[in-house]
């Protein structure tokens, strides 16, 4: 059976494991669902936004060296992939982003989590639109996942001190953006 | 960050998290897609490459495993039920070669709808199929064109059921059956995720029911549309097309 050498995440790189393809896709699905989503694609789009992330894992199994946490490796995979979407599908596919926003889950009248969960997740989304990509790339990490700028870093092939700058300006425009949200909804 | 900023963040933490049919839904496609097999290989195979259905529940989990092992043996090749468990375990490890990643350009052009769309190919390549609605009456609609997240794996079990009792009815020589089976099952779910099975079965029930030229035409469809599926040698056996 092929297996991954991954280094296990605590401590990050003092134990290595053995991870299958199975083991990748069951622990990490949740990781490149929910972010595929937040970088910006589509839900009509995400079943095979995520379906090309995992593609691309299973073609790559070998070149995995264990240097980085696997949530590194999957999200250099997944930001390019979501990038392409962006681009390719919607900047030049009105009706397609039409479509897609129509298929957009609009807050559920019951139960009222459902609800709240799809109007949180619909505030985000209009939030993150507003940011660079960038910038959106490394606040979704820290802020939504909770990675370390280093790791972040790492993801995205910066310099540390590029994603500390980059971080701050992410932090900013989603605060103006959240700002400019909340006096529209005020009117 | 102002708190207004923080609150959205807290609040919005988990929103994007997938429900249990989107872990369903994303498996059973990307099995398709794979071959219904993962690197892994080993006695289960089909069973662990889709181990992030544990959630949906064994019957579901056996039944897309099962389907699987079908697009690997080709549709009917062995002569193995659908329907039977064991079917599953003794599922051989066989590696597939790896899907080539769709560009989302060329994605775009397997999926040109969106939305919920039915299979270009199967529409387009069995405008007989819909012999069995009735004459006069417009196309029913799909039932689950907009359907939820709650109901996906519903349908996905539904889905199933279809397909293998078409499978069964090929197995016993029952074309008809099968073909009416195919039929309901395109009715029902239009851009099912297992509309591609369903096309693969269609051209062998075809082929099994005399109608050459039909099965043909559809098994054309199928391998434009799906080059590099795993059912795709099965449809190019049938009626002879190798």
């Amino acid at each position: 059976m092929p297996m991954l050498q991954v280094e296990a995440a605590s401590p990050p790189r003092a134990s290595v494991v053995e991870m299958s393809y199975e083991d990748i896709y069951r622990d990490h699905f949740d990781f490149v669902w929910r972010n595929v989503r937040r970088l910006g694609v589509p839900e009509a789009f995400a079943d095979d936004a995520v379906q090309d992330v995992f593609v691309v894992v299973h073609r790559r199994l070998g070149e995995f060296e264990g240097r980085s946490t696997m949530r590194t490796w999957l999200f250099g995979i997944l930001s390019r992939v979501a990038r392409d979407y962006r681009r390719s599908r919607m900047r030049h596919d009105n009706k397609a982003l039409a479509i897609a926003a129509e298929g957009e889950p609009q807050a559920a009248p019951t139960p009222a989590d459902i609800a709240a969960r799809r109007e949180a997740a619909r505030i985000l989304e209009q939030l993150l639109e507003e940011i660079d990509e960038d910038k959106r790339e490394v606040l979704v990490l820290v802020e939504l996942e909770q990675m370390s700028v280093a790791d972040v870093a790492e993801a995205l092939s910066l310099n540390v001190n590029t994603a500390h700058a980059r971080l701050r300006a992410a932090r900013q425009a989603f605060e103006s953006a959240a700002t400019r949200f909340r006096a529209r909804e005020k009117k | 960050m102002n708190s207004f900023a923080k609150e959205i963040l807290d609040a919005a933490r988990s929103a994007h998290d997938p429900s249990e049919a989107d872990r369903a839904r994303v498996a059973a496609k990307l099995a398709n897609r794979l071959g219904g097999n993962t690197p892994s290989g080993g006695g289960g195979g089909a069973v662990a490459g889709l181990g992030g259905l544990a959630k949906v529940g064994v019957p579901i989990l056996i039944a897309l495993a099962a389907l699987g092992f079908v697009a690997k043996r080709g549709l009917v090749g062995s002569g193995a039920s659908l329907q039977a468990p064991h079917a599953v375990v003794v599922a051989p490890p066989v590696m597939e070669p790896a899907a080539p990643v769709v560009p989302p350009a060329q994605a775009q052009a397997e999926s040109p709808q969106p939305g919920p769309a039915a299979d270009p190919a199967s529409e387009m390549a069995h405008p007989q199929s819909n012999e069995t609605a009735p004459p006069v009456a417009p196309p029913p609609p799909a039932p689950h064109a907009n359907r939820s997240p709650a109901v996906a794996a519903t349908d996905l079990a539904g889905e199933m059921a279809l397909i293998a009792a078409a499978q069964t009815a090929i197995q016993s020589g029952d074309y008809a059956t099968a073909i009416a089976k195919l039929d309901e099952h395109q009715r029902s779910y239009p851009s099912g995720v297992l509309s591609e099975e369903r096309t693969a079965a269609r051209v062998v029930a075809l082929c099994g029911a005399g109608q050459q030229a039909e099965a043909r035409s559809v098994a054309t469809a199928f391998l434009a549309r799906h080059p590099s599926s795993p059912l795709a040698p099965r449809v190019r056996a049938s009626c002879g097309m190798q």
